[in-house]
C-alpha cells in the first residue's frame, strides 16, 4: 500500500515536471554582428534582400559594359540612371534607389570614361546653383562659367513585378520576382539594351505562428 | 593488502584521472614549446606541400568550395560476401565541371564560363563567382557577386560571367559553393 | 523504532514537497507584471475617454501631448520583453499615426512589419513554447491575420500620404496576403478596404491594369454594389478618409483550460460616420468588420498544440481526482488527498492558455471615403453618430488647396 502511494506521488510529479520536448537551455541574446551583405542574413523573408540587390546590379553592370551598342561610340554617350522610371509593381516594399544608386555608381566607376553619367536625381542642386550665378549671388567656379545641364542619350527604365502564391494548408508562402532593366534612347524610344533577373523564394513560418 | 575486488572500480577511476591529467598530446607539447620560443606575430605562410597540390589558387580553373558538394555518400552494402565496400570518396562529388574556358566579347571584356553537370538525382542550387587577375597574377578587380545557378537532376547548366576591365585581365578563377 | 523513524522521514519529505508546490503556485499567481515601459498606461483604453481623433497625415497639425508619451515609449522599446516588442511597436506606430507624428509612425510600424515578414523557423524559443512548461505568450508576437492586415494598412496609408504610391500598393498587397491563409476560400483576402485602397494607388500611379482590377473588385464584391459603386467611380481620387470605430475584438482563452482562442464582439455605439461639407453631407461606407475577419480565419495550428497540452492536464487531474475519490475508503486517506493537491499543482504547471495579447489601437469597424476631384480648401466636419442620430464625436478639418499628393485623413473613435 505504501509503495503504491509513493508511486502515485512520483508519477504525479513526473507528469507535471517533465517536458515532452528536448530540454532547452536558457540562451543569451546576441551582440551586434557584422554580416556579409552578399549572403542571406539572420533576418530573412520572401522579399528582395541585400544579396539579391548586389547580385542583380552586378550582373546588369557587367552586361552593359559588354554591349558594344553603348560602350563603343566615338563620343561617350550620356546616360541617366535613376529611379524615376523604375517602377515597383511588386508586393515587396522596396526603396528603388538601392538598385539604381548601386548600378549607377558601379557603372560609373567601371566605365572608365566610355560612358558619361548625368545626375538627374540631383538636378535641383545644379539648377539652384545656375540660378544663383545668373542672379550674381555667387561667382563662377574655378573651372569657368557654370555649364548648362546636359541632355541625355540613354535613360534607364524598368520594373519590379511579383507573383505571390500561398498554400493555406501548409502555411507556405512563395514569391516570384521579375526585375527588368532597359536603356532607352532619347527621342526615338529605341531600347538599346535590356536584361531581366528572376528570383523565386518560398518559406514557411514555424507551426506556432501559423 | 588492499582488497582488489571491492576497490577495483576506484583504482581504475583514479588511474584514468592520472593518465588524463598528466598526459599531453605530442602536438600540444610542440605548440607549447613553440609559443614559448617565438615572439611577435606569426608570419603568413603559403602552403607548398606536394601532398596538398590543390591548396593554392588554380588559375584559369573552377574550384568547388563546399565539402558537401565534393563528397557524396554511398550506401554500398555487401551484395556477396567476398565484395568490399567502396570507401574511397576522392572521385565522388555531387557536381562535375564538364568544361571551362574564356573568350573576349566584342567590347573587349573577358567572358568566362563553366559548364556544370548535376551528378545526383536531386535538384541542386549552387552559387558561383569569379575573380580576375592581371598578368602578374594580381587581382585587377573586385570578385564578382555570387550568382545562383539551378541544376535539375542529372542535368547541365552554365555559369557565365563577364569582366569589367579589358586589357588588364589575363587570368580568371571561378569558385563554386552550395547555394543556401 | 527504525520503522517509526523512516515513516517520520517520509512524511516530512512529503510535507516539504507539498509546501514547495503550493508556494510556487501562489508566487506565480501573484507575480507583478514586469513590463518596464511607462507608455503602456497611456495606451490602456480604460484610462480615459477620447474624442473623434483625426488628422491629415503629413500636415502641420499634430497632437503634441500624445507624441511626447509615444516618443518616450519608443525609446524604451528596446528594454521591453522581446516577445512583445513587435506588439508595442505596432501600438506606438498606430497611435503616432493618429497623432500625425509621421516619422515615429514609420519607424515603429516598420519595426513591427519586419517581425511579421521575418520567417521564424524552429528555434530555442519555439521549442519552449510547444513544450509543457512553455506558454504561447512566450512566442514573439506577430499578431493574428486581422492584426497584421491593419499594421500593413496603416503603413500603406503613410506611404500614400507621402506620395509613394508604389510602396503603398505593395503594403496593401501584403495586407491582402496576410489574410490568404483562412480556412474557407470565401474568407481569404476579403478585405474590401484593402482592395479599394489598392485601386486608389493604381489610379494615382496611372497603372495600365487599373481597369482590370476594378472589374475584379466588382466581381468579388458583387453583393455590395451599392456600397462600392461610388468609390469605384473615383477615377481621380484626391481625398481618402479612413476612420476606425469601436474597440478591437477582445481575445479570450476559452474552453476548459483556455486552449481555444475566441473573440468577443464589443459592439460599437457608432452607427454612422458622416462628412459634412459646403455641398452637403456624405456618409462614409462601412467597409470592414474586424470581428468578422477575426472569427472567419479558421483554426490555428497552435490550437492543436494547446489542445494536446490541455488533454495532458486533464489526465493528470483525473489521477488526482481518482486518488481523492479513494481517500475516504482507505487507511492513510490524507496522503491520497495530498496526491490530489500535488496533481492539480502539477497540472497548473502545464501552460495551455491561448495567447490573448492584442493590438488595442486598431478598433473594430472601418469606414472609408474616397473623394473624386474633391473640392479642397473648405472646412470638413467629420462626425460619428449613434443609432439615435446623436453625434458622439466630431471634428472640423481644414484641408489646404493645391497639394500634388492626395489628402489622407485617418481617424479613430474608440467607442
Amino acid at each position: 500500500m505504501k509503495n503504491f502511494l509513493y508511486l502515485i506521488c512520483l508519477l504525479s510529479f513526473c507528469f507535471g515536471g517533465c517536458d515532452s520536448k528536448i530540454r532547452v537551455e536558457n540562451t543569451r541574446g546576441q551582440p551586434t554582428l557584422m554580416e556579409d551583405p552578399q549572403t542571406t542574413g539572420a533576418v530573412a523573408g520572401v522579399g528582395v534582400e541585400s544579396q539579391d540587390i548586389i547580385s542583380i546590379t552586378d550582373k546588369m553592370m557587367r552586361d552593359i559594359l559588354a554591349t558594344s551598342a553603348i560602350t563603343q561610340h566615338p563620343e561617350p554617350p550620356r546616360v541617366v540612371i535613376d529611379s524615376s522610371y523604375f517602377r515597383n509593381e511588386s508586393s515587396s516594399v522596396i526603396n528603388k534607389n538601392l538598385f539604381t544608386d548601386r548600378l549607377r555608381i558601379e557603372l560609373n566607376r567601371a566605365a572608365a570614361g566610355k560612358m558619361v553619367f548625368l545626375a538627374r536625381h540631383q538636378s535641383g542642386m545644379t539648377e539652384n546653383e545656375y540660378k544663383l550665378e545668373q542672379e550674381e549671388v555667387v561667382t563662377e567656379g574655378t573651372q569657368g562659367e557654370t555649364k548648362q545641364a546636359l541632355g541625355y542619350d540613354y535613360r534607364l527604365g524598368g520594373r519590379i513585378a511579383s507573383l505571390d502564391m500561398v498554400d493555406p494548408k501548409k502555411g507556405t508562402m512563395s514569391r516570384y520576382h521579375q526585375i527588368t532593366f532597359e536603356l532607352i534612347e532619347r527621342g526615338s524610344g529605341v531600347i538599346v539594351w535590356s536584361n531581366i533577373y528572376e528570383l523565386k523564394k518560398s518559406a514557411q513560418d514555424d507551426i506556432i505562428y501559423r | 593488502m588492499i582488497k582488489l575486488k571491492g576497490n577495483i572500480f576506484k583504482i581504475i577511476s583514479i588511474g584514468i584521472a592520472i593518465i588524463t591529467i598528466g598526459c599531453q598530446s605530442e602536438t600540444e607539447k610542440e605548440r607549447a614549446r613553440i609559443s614559448l620560443t617565438r615572439e611577435g606575430p606569426a608570419p603568413g605562410m603559403r602552403v607548398e606541400d606536394p601532398r596538398q597540390p590543390y591548396a593554392g589558387i588554380q588559375y584559369n580553373s573552377v574550384v568547388i568550395l563546399d565539402k558537401s558538394l565534393q563528397d557524396m555518400s554511398y550506401n554500398n552494402k555487401k551484395f556477396l560476401f567476398w565484395q568490399t565496400k567502396e570507401e574511397d570518396k576522392r572521385n565522388v562529388g555531387k557536381i562535375a565541371i564538364e568544361s571551362t574556358n574564356s573568350r573576349r566579347t566584342p567590347t573587349g571584356t573577358l567572358e568566362v564560363w563553366a559548364v556544370i553537370r548535376n551528378r545526383t538525382n536531386y535538384p541542386l542550387q549552387i552559387e558561383g563567382r569569379t575573380t580576375y587577375f592581371d598578368k602578374d597574377k594580381v587581382p585587377c578587380e573586385e570578385p564578382t557577386a555570387w550568382q545562383r545557378l539551378f541544376l535539375q537532376p542529372n542535368s547541365v547548366n552554365t555559369y557565365k560571367e563577364l569582366s569589367i576591365k579589358i586589357n588588364e585581365v589575363n587570368y580568371y578563377y571561378i569558385e563554386i559553393r552550395e547555394g543556401k | 523504532m527504525k520503522n517509526n523513524i523512516s515513516k517520520l522521514i517520509c512524511s516530512t519529505i512529503l510535507i516539504i514537497l507539498f509546501a514547495a508546490v503550493v508556494c510556487d503556485a501562489y508566487w506565480k499567481s501573484n507575480k507583478p507584471n514586469n513590463a518596464t515601459f511607462n507608455g503602456i498606461s497611456a495606451l490602456d483604453n480604460k484610462s480615459k475617454s477620447m474624442k473623434l481623433d483625426s488628422h491629415i497625415l503629413c500636415s502641420n497639425e499634430t497632437d503634441q501631448e500624445s507624441i511626447k508619451v509615444l516618443e518616450e515609449s519608443y525609446k524604451k522599446l528596446e528594454v521591453s520583453p522581446i516577445e512583445s516588442r513587435p506588439r508595442y511597436a505596432a501600438e506606438i506606430g498606430i497611435c503616432a499615426l493618429l497623432s500625425n507624428d509621421v516619422n515615429l509612425a514609420e519607424n515603429a510600424l516598420d519595426y513591427s512589419i519586419t517581425n511579421i515578414e521575418n520567417i521564424t523557423t524552429a528555434g530555442v524559443r519555439e521549442q519552449k513554447v510547444t513544450s509543457t512548461k512553455g506558454s504561447e505568450e512566450q512566442k514573439i508576437f506577430k499578431g493574428e491575420p486581422h492584426e497584421k492586415v491593419m499594421v500593413y494598412l496603416y503603413r500603406g496609408m503613410l506611404y500614400m500620404a507621402k506620395g509613394d504610391y508604389e510602396n503603398s500598393q505593395a503594403c496593401f498587397k501584403n495586407a491582402a496576403l496576410q489574410d490568404a491563409l483562412a480556412a474557407n476560400e470565401s474568407d481569404r483576402s476579403n478585405w474590401l478596404t484593402i482592395d479599394l485602397l489598392q485601386l486608389v494607388c493604381k489610379r494615382l500611379m496611372k497603372d495600365s491594369d487599373e481597369k482590370d482590377f476594378e472589374t475584379y473588385i466588382r466581381q468579388k464584391y458583387s453583393g455590395e454594389t451599392a456600397l462600392i459603386e461610388p468609390m469605384l467611380n473615383c477615377l481621380e481620387p484626391n481625398l481618402v478618409i479612413l476612420v476606425s470605430v469601436g474597440r478591437v475584438p477582445e481575445k479570450i482563452a476559452s474552453d476548459s483550460h483556455g486552449q481555444t482562442l475566441a473573440y468577443s464582439n464589443s459592439d460599437s455605439i457608432i452607427h454612422t460616420v458622416c462628412l459634412t461639407t459646403n455641398q452637403g453631407t456624405l456618409v462614409l461606407s462601412e467597409t470592414d468588420d474586424l470581428y468578422v475577419q477575426a472569427t472567419s480565419r479558421g483554426k490555428r495550428k497552435m490550437d492543436d498544440i494547446l489542445a494536446q497540452k490541455a488533454n495532458k492536464r486533464k489526465t493528470i487531474e483525473a489521477v488526482g481526482d481518482a486518488a481523492a475519490a479513494a481517500a475516504p475508503l482507505v487507511p492513510g486517506g490524507i496522503a491520497l488527498c495530498l496526491v490530489k493537491e500535488l496533481s492539480w499543482s502539477a497540472s497548473d504547471g502545464i501552460k495551455s492558455s491561448a495567447d490573448c495579447r492584442t493590438i488595442r489601437s486598431i478598433g473594430q469597424k472601418l469606414y472609408l471615403f474616397i473623394g473624386n476631384k474633391f473640392q479642397l480648401g473648405q472646412p470638413l466636419k467629420l462626425q460619428a453618430i449613434n443609432v439615435d442620430k446623436e453625434v458622439i464625436a466630431e471634428k472640423t478639418i481644414k484641408i489646404d488647396n493645391g497639394s500634388s499628393v492626395p489628402t489622407v485623413i485617418v481617424g479613430r473613435v474608440p467607442y
